[in-house]
C-alpha cells in the first residue's frame, strides 16, 4: 500500500474515530428520551476548552483526560436536570427546540467569557512525531486518538452490555413505562446515559483540539451536525450504528477529499450531505438497523 | 392486602376513574372485569404509580408495612412487593429473555434466591429457559406472555397485577396462561386480574368486581357474578 493511501486511511479513521465518540452518545440519549440533542456538539467543545485551561495549569495528561471525562459527565447531567427532565412528555418539537436554545446559551455564554478568538491547541510536541510501520508511516496524534477512541467505545460497550447499570439503560431506552414497572428508578438511568454519552463528546474535545490545533466557542457545530449524520447513517438510536456511521462518514469525507483531483476538495461537504441524502433515499432507517419485528 | 377507597383519576381533562372502592385480601385472587375503555388499566396503572390520582386512597400492606401507594414513585411500589405485568405485555424487544426476566430481579440483591426464583419460572415456563439468549421481540404472542409473567414473578410479587392476560392470543394458548395463574394462586401468590375474558376470570376468581364508566357497579364472589344476570347479558354474552 501506497505510503500517501495509507495516510488517508489513518487520517479517515482518525476523523471517523471523533464522528464516532461524539455520534454515539448523540445516539444514547436519543435511544433513552427520543430528542435529538443539538447541544450535545457543544459538549465537544466543553471538553476542548477545558483541556485548554488545565494544559495552562501543567495538568499531567492522563489526569486532565479524567477530568475532562468528569466535566463533560457533569455538564450533561446539568442539562438533563435541569433543561430536559422538565420537558419531559412534552412534545417533540418542544423539546427540540429545548436543545437548540441550550446550544446557543452554551455557545454564547463561551463567546462572552473566552471571546470569539480562535486559540491555539496544541498536544505536547511528541505527538507530532511519525511512527514507522514497516514501509509507512502516521502521525502519533492520529494514531493516539484511534487508540484512545477504541479504548473509550470498548469501555463503554462492557458497561452498556455486561453491567446491570447498562441493561436497565437499555432496557429503559427499549421500554419506558415497563422499565418503571420493574422498578427501575428511569430518571437516575436517563442521567446515567446522559452523563456517559457527554463525557464521550467531552473526551472527543481534547482530541478535536489535538488533531486540528485551533478551537473557539463555536466549533461544537460541526461535530454535532456530523454526529446527527453519522446517527442517520448508521441508525438512529443504535449505538453499533453510531460508531459504524461515525467511521464509515470520516473515511468517506478524507478518502473523498484525497483521492479526487485537489479542485474538489472544497466540496468537502457538499459530498457529505449528497451521502445523507442518498443514504435516506435508499435506507431510512440506517444502514446497519437489523429491524426487530414487532408481533402480535 | 389491598384497600381502595374512593379513587379519582383524570387522564388530562377525562375523568377516567369515578370514586372506585375495592379490597383484595391476602392469599385470593380478585377480578376486575369491564369493557374496554372502562378504566381497567387506568385502575392498574394508578396503583402501580404510573398515574396520580386526584384524590382517595390505595394501601398495600408491603414488604415494610402499609403504604399509601398514591404517595410512592413505582420503583418504591415494587419494592413494597406489588409488581404489574402490564397491558399488552410490554417485555423489552432488544433485551434477550434472560435479560427481560434478570430486570424483573432489578430490585433484588438476594442472588440465591433469584436464582431459586429463575428456577420455579423456568419449571412453570420451560420455553423460556430454551430460549434465553432469543431476543425480546423474536418471541410468539404467547412465549411473550410468558416472559411478561415470569418478568413479574422474578421481582416476587407480594400482590401481582395482570393486565388482560389473555389479549391477542389464541384459545389454546389462553387455557394455558390460566393454567399457570390458577398454579400461582395455589401456590399463595396473591393475584388482582384485570380482563375483558369475564368467563375464564370468573371461573378462577374469588371476589370479582364489575367496572363500568369508571364505576364499580357490582361486586361479589366469582361464582356469584357468574351468575348474575347483568353480567351472563353484558360480559358472559348469553341470552336471557
Amino acid at each position: 500500500m501506497s505510503q500517501y493511501v495509507f495516510q488517508q486511511i489513518i487520517n479517515g479513521l482518525a476523523l471517523g474515530s471523533l464522528y464516532a465518540l461524539v455520534a454515539i452518545g448523540f445516539s444514547m440519549i436519543y435511544g433513552i428520551v427520543r430528542l435529538i440533542n443539538f447541544a450535545h456538539g457543544d459538549l465537544v467543545m466543553i471538553g476542548a476548552f477545558t483541556t485548554l485551561a488545565l494544559v495552562g495549569y501543567g495538568v499531567p495528561w492522563p489526569l486532565i483526560l479524567m477530568f475532562v471525562l468528569l466535566v463533560g459527565a457533569l455538564a450533561g447531567m446539568t442539562i438533563e436536570a435541569t433543561v430536559f427532565r422538565p420537558m419531559r412528555g412534552a412534545q417533540q418539537v418542544t423539546g427540540f427546540i429545548a436543545t437548540l436554545a441550550v446550544s446557543i446559551v452554551i455557545q454564547n455564554t463561551g463567546l462572552m467569557l473566552l471571546s470569539g478568538q480562535p486559540r491555539n491547541f496544541l498536544f505536547p510536541t511528541f505527538m507530532r512525531q511519525r511512527v514507522q510501520i514497516g514501509a509507512v508511516s502516521a502521525s502519533l496524534t492520529d494514531l493516539t486518538i484511534i487508540g484512545l477512541t477504541v479504548m473509550l467505545i470498548a469501555l463503554l460497550l462492557v458497561i452498556v452490555y455486561r453491567t446491570r447499570l447498562g441493561a436497565a439503560m437499555r432496557a429503559t431506552a427499549d421500554n419506558l413505562t415497563a422499565a418503571r414497572l420493574m422498578g427501575i428508578a428511569v430518571n437516575r438511568t436517563i442521567l446515567t446515559a446522559f452523563a456517559i454519552g457527554s463525557a464521550l463528546a467531552a473526551a472527543a474535545g481534547l482530541l478535536w483540539g489535538g488533531k486540528f490545533g485551533q478551537i473557539d466557542p463555536l466549533l461544537g457545530f460541526a461535530p454535532g451536525l456530523k454526529a446527527f449524520i453519522a446517527c442517520v447513517i448508521g441508525g438512529v438510536g443504535s449505538i453499533g450504528g453510531a460508531m459504524l456511521g461515525g467511521y464509515l462518514l470520516g473515511l468517506a469525507e478524507v478518502l473523498f477529499v484525497g483521492l479526487l483531483p485537489p479542485q474538489f476538495a472544497g466540496y468537502r461537504d457538499v459530498f457529505v450531505f449528497t451521502l445523507l441524502i442518498v443514504i435516506l433515499l435508499l435506507k431510512p432507517s440506517g444502514l446497519f438497523v437489523r429491524h426487530v419485528e414487532e408481533r402480535a | 392486602m389491598l384497600e381502595v377507597r374512593d379513587l379519582h383519576v383524570f387522564r388530562g381533562a377525562t375523568h377516567v376513574l369515578k370514586g372506585i372502592s375495592l379490597d383484595v385480601r391476602e392469599g385470593e385472587m380478585a377480578a376486575l372485569i369491564g369493557a374496554n375503555g372502562a378504566g381497567k388499566s387506568t385502575t392498574l396503572q394508578t396503583l402501580s404509580g404510573l398515574l396520580r390520582p386526584r384524590s382517595g386512597t390505595a394501601v398495600f400492606q408491603g414488604a415494610s408495612g402499609p403504604v399509601d401507594l398514591t404517595r410512592k414513585p413505582p420503583e418504591r411500589i415494587v419494592g413494597e412487593g406489588l409488581v404489574q405485568s402490564p397491558e399488552g405485555r410490554q417485555i423489552f424487544q432488544s433485551l434477550s429473555v434472560a435479560e427481560n426476566l434478570a430486570m424483573g430481579a432489578y430490585l433484588r440483591t438476594d442472588r440465591d434466591e433469584v436464582r431459586q426464583t429463575l428456577e420455579r419460572v423456568h419449571d412453570l415456563f420451560p420455553i423460556l429457559k430454551e430460549r434465553a439468549k432469543a431476543a425480546g421481540g423474536t418471541l410468539s404472542g404467547g412465549e411473550q406472555m410468558m416472559l411478561a409473567i415470569g418478568r413479574a414473578l422474578l421481582a416476587q410479587p407480594r400482590l401481582l397485577l395482570l393486565d388482560e392476560p389473555s389479549l391477542g392470543l389464541a384459545p389454546q394458548m389462553i387455557e394455558r396462561i390460566f393454567d399457570v395463574i390458577a398454579t400461582l394462586k395455589q401456590q399463595g401468590t396473591t393475584i388482582l386480574l384485570v380482563e375483558q375474558n369475564a368467563a375464564m376470570a370468573l371461573d378462577i376468581a374469588d371476589r370479582a368486581y364489575v367496572l363500568e364508566n369508571g364505576v364499580i357497579t357490582l361486586s361479589g364472589t366469582g361464582p356469584e357474578l357468574a351468575g348474575n344476570d347483568r353480567v351472563r347479558r353484558a360480559y358472559l354474552g348469553m341470552a336471557q
